[in-house]
């Protein structure tokens, strides 16, 4: 191989460490064949899954024979996928399909006896004239067609050597690495993302078991969920929340699962209409170290956990079920407090109507400092005033 | 010969299908707007136009429309990004004669343009 083809093999195979973006590194490939071969134009076919289809995603080479990315597709029924995706049409021991060959074979009349062979070899150049293709090779990871590179005529208009015919195939077989991996990484993503999906759908799943058993709090946890992450947005723009992503998160999810301790607590009280007695009145502060032990076993979830059993603590230290002050509740709970007492007073309950938006906003208000935490009823207000003016509340 | 106008706000897409239908033996004209693409057409009276949707501007459907108000020869196929259904229904209305979905095969586009032009091969 002449050490010209060895070093930019050895450039590409640097590329391939330090560059993790595949269009990129496809872009820098093909433009390597371009300077090297010295072809009018090259390109790339990669299988697009949503297509179900070979699209020429990338390509160079001059104007009006360059073909623009994202404007062809070829089928998996075409010809020429067909060649490289169906062994048995593997006419010749190596993996280039060269015009020439196919020339030779159509003209010199060896295969006229098989006929077959014979039409599909016109098909397969009746492609390669269509793209103006005078050498094609595949990208395949192991069984795989991954896509296929095609290259135009040499500037000089000579026949592929075949040291050029080497270097193409070493770096195919870098560009289907390059994809293998970048797809590996698409599916681990994917698969995360399925798997958060489906924790939180489980998660929403929980808590609805615990609206079913209360009849008026149908909506709440969600309403209560939604109106926390607006309260949580605000926050943020006053006070610095340290690991802002996993705080949202746990937010999130802890708003969903507050009240799941309620599984605990007896219907009759929940839905009781006449003003609850002193004992059913402890049974109902139970719900938070009910909702606690509950989610003990997800050991993940140690900050969800924690804003579960506080979200009845009080700013003032006059809450359950610890009497904790202050800095001492979890930011957590002291944000989706507001956002219940928030929804709780502007539903319907067993017990009275709802309040009018207007008026509970003025307790929350006058509770700033006594049950609320300042900063989190100064969030929920400007929240407030936003949804307000543009009338989601 | 067959005349055919062209018309594509991207460059490279208008060079590379005149210059593959130019090898197809057919006359191609380019445009690259509204504008210029009822221009073309006035003076042209192509046979057939391929057309974009989405162009600075007015767009294709805009040409469409314009073209197919009065009674004309020009057969229109659009070749556009634009999958949605309701594109292809109101395209449908306005009277194109053919709709070709971006990536497109070459196959289809070659098959489409014999079904409706006699073109001189190579």
């Amino acid at each position: 191989m002449q050490i010209s083809y060895r070093i930019e093999l050895e450039k590409a195979a640097h590329r391939m460490i330090l560059i993790h973006r595949t269009d990129i590194l496809i872009k820098l490939i093909i433009r390597t064949v371009i300077r090297n071969l010295k072809v009018a134009h090259a390109g790339i076919f990669l299988y697009d899954q949503n297509r179900e289809s070979f699209v020429l995603t990338i390509s160079r080479g001059e104007k009006g024979i360059k073909i623009p990315g994202g404007l062809i597709k070829i089928t998996p029924a075409s010809p020429l996928v067909k060649y490289f995706s169906d062994k048995k049409h593997n006419i010749w021991d190596d993996r280039f399909l060269l015009e020439e060959r196919i020339l030779d074979v159509l003209h010199n009349g060896r295969l006229k006896d098989d006929v077959d062979v014979f039409s599909f070899l016109e098909r397969v150049h009746y492609q390669m004239v269509m793209y103006k293709t005078k050498a094609a090779l595949p990208i395949t990871f192991r069984e795989d067609l991954l896509g296929i590179v095609i290259l135009g005529e040499k500037n000089d208009c000579s026949s592929f050597q075949p040291e050029e015919l080497t270097f193409l195939s070493i770096l195919s077989s870098d560009v289907a690495m390059a994809l293998r991996n970048a797809t590996l990484f698409e599916d681990l993503r994917v698969q995360l993302d399925r798997n958060q999906e489906l924790f939180l759908q489980t998660i929403t799943a929980l808590a609805q078991a615990i609206e079913a058993k209360d009849t008026y709090t149908m909506g709440h946890t969600q309403r209560v969920s939604e109106y926390s992450l607006q309260i949580c947005e605000h926050l943020r723009k006053t006070k610095r929340i340290p690991h802002w992503d996993q705080f949202e998160k746990d937010l999130k999810i802890a708003a969903l699962l507050h009240d799941i301790g309620k599984i605990g607590v007896p219907e009759q009280v929940l839905n009781k209409i006449d003003p609850l007695t002193d004992q059913e009145f402890e049974l109902i502060k139970k719900h938070p170290i009910i909702g606690e032990e509950i989610l003990a076993p997800i050991k993940e979830l140690k900050d969800v956990i924690g804003a579960v059993r506080s979200h009845h603590e009080r700013y003032d230290g006059s809450g359950y079920p610890e009497g904790l002050s202050g800095a001492k509740i979890p930011l957590l709970a002291a944000v989706i407090s507001v956002a219940d007492a928030f929804d709780a007073m502007t539903s319907d309950r067993s017990y009275r109507k709802a309040f009018p938006a207007y008026k509970a906003v003025e307790i929350i208000k006058e509770e700033k400092g006594k049950q609320f935490n300042p900063q989190v009823v100064d969030a929920f207000l400007a929240f407030y005033e936003e949804a307000s003016t543009v009338q989601e509340l | 010969m067959a005349s055919i106008l062209v018309v594509d706000d991207e460059l490279e897409v208008v060079s590379f299908l005149k210059s593959f239908l130019s090898r197809k033996g057919a006359s191609v004209r380019t445009a690259t707007n509204a504008r210029e693409a009822l221009a073309a057409y006035d003076t042209e009276k192509p046979d057939l136009m391929l057309l974009d949707v989405r162009m600075p501007g007015e767009d294709g459907f805009f040409v469409l429309e314009k073209i197919k108000q009065a009674p004309s020869q020009t057969k229109i196929i659009m070749v556009t990004a634009r999958e949605d259904k309701p594109s292809i229904i109101k395209a449908k209305k306005l009277g194109a004669d053919d709709y070709l979905v971006k990536p497109i095969e070459l196959e289809m586009l070659d098959s489409i343009i014999s079904q409706y032009i006699q073109t001189d091969i190579n």
